[in-house]
């Protein structure tokens, strides 16, 4: 009789000892696989994305009179729309057509979404582009202000990229 | 009857080893296990850590880079430069040296405003089977010095890895 019992008392050490081992075990398991590897390129375009292609875009290059900036551009669509562009009646068509362009042969092709804002209280139209891969996950913004100086307000754009 | 207890006891024995051993082979195979795909994942964070160098490295070469007005200019490259580059068709002495930057990759630099024809392979080293790649894209300005002017343009480092996923 005292022999069971003891048998018994050892049979509920062990289970409590390999309840415990499951237990950590699955901890452990759990942590492993909710760890996710870390994505350093895809983490560095996304960073780097909103703020380069701002910056490349604005330093570049129209075919508009004088081949002067996009920079330029918006500030002369902003202001008295007094340059002359190929192939569009004003400078703001122009510049709607180039950057929907641009973004069809970048951020379209790599599968990035964009949502991209220029506003002004002088443009005819509001600048908005848009793709459809899913704007609202904001990976990095990019705000920026073109200054009209000497008048007072500025331009302001803002792009915002998905991952 | 003696005799017969000793010998449970050896059999207990024996199947309290089969079982340790048991557990001990399952716990090492589920170790590796996991420590294999965390030296993937390792090796994986390393080849990206080696394409974000390579793109800062193409930024900033001078041989590469441009500069108006005497001043480097940053994210930006000449076009002038990158042609002679290409002509120099990286011969032994500077394929070794550029093999050391950017390893297993291919270089392209791609102009997209105002014009979209002109497209620059400055470097290309793949493996000689299919491999897993993938792709970094950076915009950039190419500048052209004959009429002073900066195009719209992006550059895309494809990285080779043969880490089997």
């Amino acid at each position: 009789m005292r022999n069971k019992k003891k048998a018994q008392v050892e049979i509920v050490g062990l289970l409590i000892i390999v309840i415990l081992v499951v237990i950590v075990v699955s901890l452990v398991m759990k942590f492993k696989v909710s760890e996710k590897p870390r994505q350093i390129q895809k983490d560095y375009m996304h960073d780097q994305m909103s703020t380069s292609f701002l910056l490349t875009l604005l330093r570049s290059n129209t075919q508009c009179s004088g081949e002067i900036t996009f920079e330029e551009a918006f500030q002369n669509c902003a202001n008295h729309q007094s340059i002359s562009c190929p192939d569009h009646s004003d400078v703001c068509d122009y510049l709607n057509e180039s950057i929907k362009g641009i973004l069809n042969q970048t951020l379209n092709v790599w599968e990035i979404g964009y949502k991209f804002m220029i506003g002004h209280h002088n443009f005819d139209y509001p600048f908005n582009f848009e793709n459809s891969f899913d704007p609202n996950l904001v990976a990095g913004t990019s705000p920026y202000q073109i200054s009209m100086w000497p008048q007072p307000s500025s331009i302001i754009m803002n792009l915002s990229i998905s991952r | 009857m003696k005799n017969k207890k000793a010998q449970i006891q050896i059999t207990e024995n024996i199947g309290i080893i089969v079982v340790i051993i048991f557990i001990l082979i399952f716990g090492f195979i589920f170790y590796s296990k996991v420590r294999e795909g965390s030296i993937k994942d390792k090796a994986r964070e390393y080849s990206e850590l080696e394409v974000v160098k390579a793109t800062q490295m193409i930024s900033n070469l001078p041989e590469l880079g441009c500069s108006r007005n005497t001043l480097a200019d940053m994210g930006c490259l000449d076009k002038f430069k990158l042609e002679a580059f290409i002509e120099l068709n990286l011969t032994k002495d500077y394929y070794d040296y550029y093999r050391s930057i950017f390893g297993k990759s291919t270089v392209i630099i791609k102009e997209v405003f105002p014009s979209n024809e002109t497209s620059y392979v400055i470097y290309n080293n793949t493996y000689d089977k299919d491999v897993n790649y993938n792709s970094l894209y950076i915009p950039i300005n190419l500048y052209n010095p004959v009429n002073n002017t900066l195009s719209f343009s992006y550059m895309q480092i494809i990285k080779y890895t043969n880490i089997i996923e």
